[in-house]
């Protein structure tokens, strides 16, 4: 009985972490070390940079998207991926004024629905990662 | 079964779980799934950053040389 108890306790205090909102910058527990925990938060952040770079490329190589808008969002992926490369913890307060000036660059300018999403995407993402920064 | 019984028992699994069985539970579930791939290491996060930066790197500066951009 009491190995019956202690058994369905463990299951639970397993299971419930489990059923929680998922967080996708917040590193899973067996990355342990800060290090470790900083790049996985860039690393995720970077994924979404790269799809935004990748997408912008397409665009302009079907033609649908112009080259100074291209040009303008893969010089902030490039500068962001060179950033969480050599100074992860410098990613932050780089993306925080890099996004806000690419954004502005970005009014009025015609981007295909492809691009509109993957910016959305990474918005949402960069809102989150930067909450809390002061520019 | 009788409420002191219950209360005992309650008590008994609650001290197990707490010291005894979930550390000892959560580090072996923490390693096996560490170690089968299923979650990454950190020595693994680092090595993914490296690598997925190069690559946006490699892929948009080869865009930016091609567009006479740098």
């Amino acid at each position: 009985m009491k190995f019956i108890i202690a058994a369905a306790l463990v299951a639970l205090a397993v299971a419930v972490p489990a059923c929680g909102k998922k967080n996708i910058l917040t590193a899973p527990p067996s990355v342990v070390t800060q290090q470790g925990k900083v790049a996985y938060t860039a690393d995720q952040v970077v994924v979404r940079i790269n799809e935004l770079e990748n997408t912008a490329i397409a665009a302009n190589n079907d033609g649908s998207l112009k080259d100074d808008v291209a040009i303008s969002i893969v010089k902030f992926c490039v500068s962001a991926d060179k950033t969480a490369k050599t100074t992860p913890d410098g990613l932050k307060p780089a993306l925080k004024t890099g996004w806000a000036e690419l954004q502005k660059n970005l009014v009025g300018k015609t981007v295909p629905p492809t691009l509109t999403l993957a910016i959305g995407a990474l918005d949402g993402i960069i809102t989150t990662f930067t909450a809390g920064v002061t520019q | 079964m009788d409420p002191n019984t219950q209360q005992e028992l309650l008590i008994i699994g609650k001290d197990v779980v707490e010291n005894v069985v979930v550390p000892e539970i959560m580090a072996y579930v923490r390693a096996h799934q560490a170690a089968n791939g299923d979650l990454p290491t950190d020595a693994q996060v680092i090595a993914a950053l490296g690598t997925d930066t190069d690559a946006g790197i490699r892929v948009g500066e080869a865009f930016l040389k091609a567009k006479g951009a740098i």
